[in-house]
């Protein structure tokens, strides 16, 4: 052991050890801030849009749907979000743990603030859209993503129900054609239908409609309501 | 010796700071020498006291853990002492070893009695009020296989807390854990050590 300062003087001054030059380290430690603040980033966007999904959902629906306002609960919650977010809060959670100072905070700690600054996050991304950008944006590129959700659409796409919705595509007296989230055509009849809010049969406008299935691809609109507002039910 | 005395002005280090140290083998690699004379003593007993390995052994984790200390010596983080960082690195090397190894395997470790600076028992014993509770004859003699039985985890904050004397945010620097968790592994370890002591010495009773 008493060589052992001998024989490491001798390998650095052969060049056998070397220092790792300071520039590594500086840039291997920007690396992870960089990768941690982008992991809270996309914790926040997955925040944003369960705030999206809860506050979007038609809660006051679930009768109409032939559920129990539990049922429809546990099958409404954004899954895939809640998921996505507790992956990485743990993801996050491990990042830290790599910074230099990391270690010495407690896991509950850091994994608690991972979810409220996510969530802090959400919230400010929700009230500026991000939630349901990213949601519209998952929906039309994630394949399966439609699976995992259970939103609006779902609940207003129940015919033999009185539900359906879509966007307006033609206009003509007394009806207009409705292209459903499926692309399904329907010919809707607006005669003594009406129009709640700001819903009006303006072209691809966005809808949802209470009313009755008749054969084929064409449907009586009893009440008509705006895509975003809440659905109101004025006629008993 | 023969290294640190062809560092020119050897001397004028002697007095110096860990820190300082490494901040003057940043411009002059030789005066690493120095670092290496204050620890390599130290991380030899802190090494063995963990693992219980031959001394070949042990000096191969040693120089490894110089090595690497050296490599990475421009991403030592000024706020941490260096003796904190360095016992983090032999630990790390040490335990790195012993999975490369294989050979250890920690349920039948063996603890080597101290002959210098009171026993890791009788430091521990007089901390958790045994010797109120037991005969101290017998505490002594099942004291090393307490320590064996116990797990690593307390057997590692025991052995930097009661010999390697380091106070609880330099064990936290060393194992990179939380202080929090540091503490009540420490108070988990006593207990522990005082059940295995307690329970040995009925046994040996009946």
């Amino acid at each position: 052991m008493n060589d052992i300062d001998k024989n490491i003087i001798e390998k650095i001054k052969s060049g056998e050890i070397t220092k790792k030059p300071k520039w590594l380290f500086v840039v291997e430690h920007i690396g992870l801030w960089v990768l941690l603040g982008s992991t809270v980033l996309i914790g926040g966007a997955a925040s944003g849009v369960i705030f999206f999904s809860l506050t979007d959902h038609d809660w006051e629906m679930y009768e109409m749907v032939g559920k129990t306002f539990f049922e429809f609960l546990i099958i409404s919650l954004p899954y895939f979000w809640i998921i996505l977010l507790i992956i990485l809060s743990l993801v996050i959670y491990i990042e830290f743990k790599n910074t230099k100072t990391g270690y010495r905070y407690m896991p509950h700690f850091i994994i608690g603030g991972a979810i409220l600054l996510s969530v802090a996050l959400g919230g400010i991304g929700h009230f500026l859209g991000v939630g349901e950008t990213v949601h519209e944006l998952a929906s039309n590129n994630i394949p399966f993503y439609e699976d995992f959700i259970y939103d609006k659409k779902d609940i207003w796409s129940h015919p033999e129900r009185g539900l359906i919705s879509g966007k307006i595509t033609k206009r003509d007296e007394g009806k207009f054609e409705l292209t459903d989230w499926n692309g399904g055509v329907w010919e809707v009849y607006t005669s003594g239908t009406i129009w709640n809010g700001v819903a009006t049969d303006t072209m691809n406008r966005k809808i949802k409609i209470f009313g009755t299935k008749n054969e084929d691809s064409t449907f009586s609109a009893e009440e008509i309501n705006d895509w975003k507002e809440k659905a109101q039910r004025m006629r008993k | 010796m023969d290294v640190l005395h062809k560092i020119v002005n050897a001397e004028i280090y002697k007095g110096k700071a860990d820190e300082d140290l490494v901040l003057e083998t940043l411009k002059r690699d030789d005066v690493y020498a120095l670092l290496i004379d204050r620890y390599k003593q130290k991380l030899a007993r802190y090494i063995k006291r963990i693992s219980s390995l031959s001394n070949e052994d042990m000096e191969e984790i040693l120089q490894e853990t110089f090595i690497k200390a050296y490599k990475n010596l421009n991403d030592f983080d000024t706020s941490l002492k260096f003796s904190s960082w360095i016992y983090r690195i032999a630990h790390n090397e040490t335990i790195s070893y012993l999975r490369k190894v294989k050979t250890i395997p920690f349920s039948s470790f063996t603890y080597q009695e101290e002959n210098e600076e009171g026993t890791l028992a009788e430091k521990i014993a007089a901390d958790t009020d045994i010797e109120k509770e037991l005969d101290k004859k017998i505490i002594h003699e099942h004291i090393m296989e307490a320590l064996g039985a116990l797990d690593k985890k307390y057997r590692d904050v025991l052995v930097l807390r009661f010999l390697e004397e380091r106070d609880y945010e330099e064990i936290s620097d060393i194992l990179q854990k939380p202080i929090g968790t540091i503490s009540v592994l420490i108070k988990r370890a006593k207990e522990k050590f005082k059940n295995i002591v307690v329970e040995k010495s009925i046994h040996t009773e009946l």
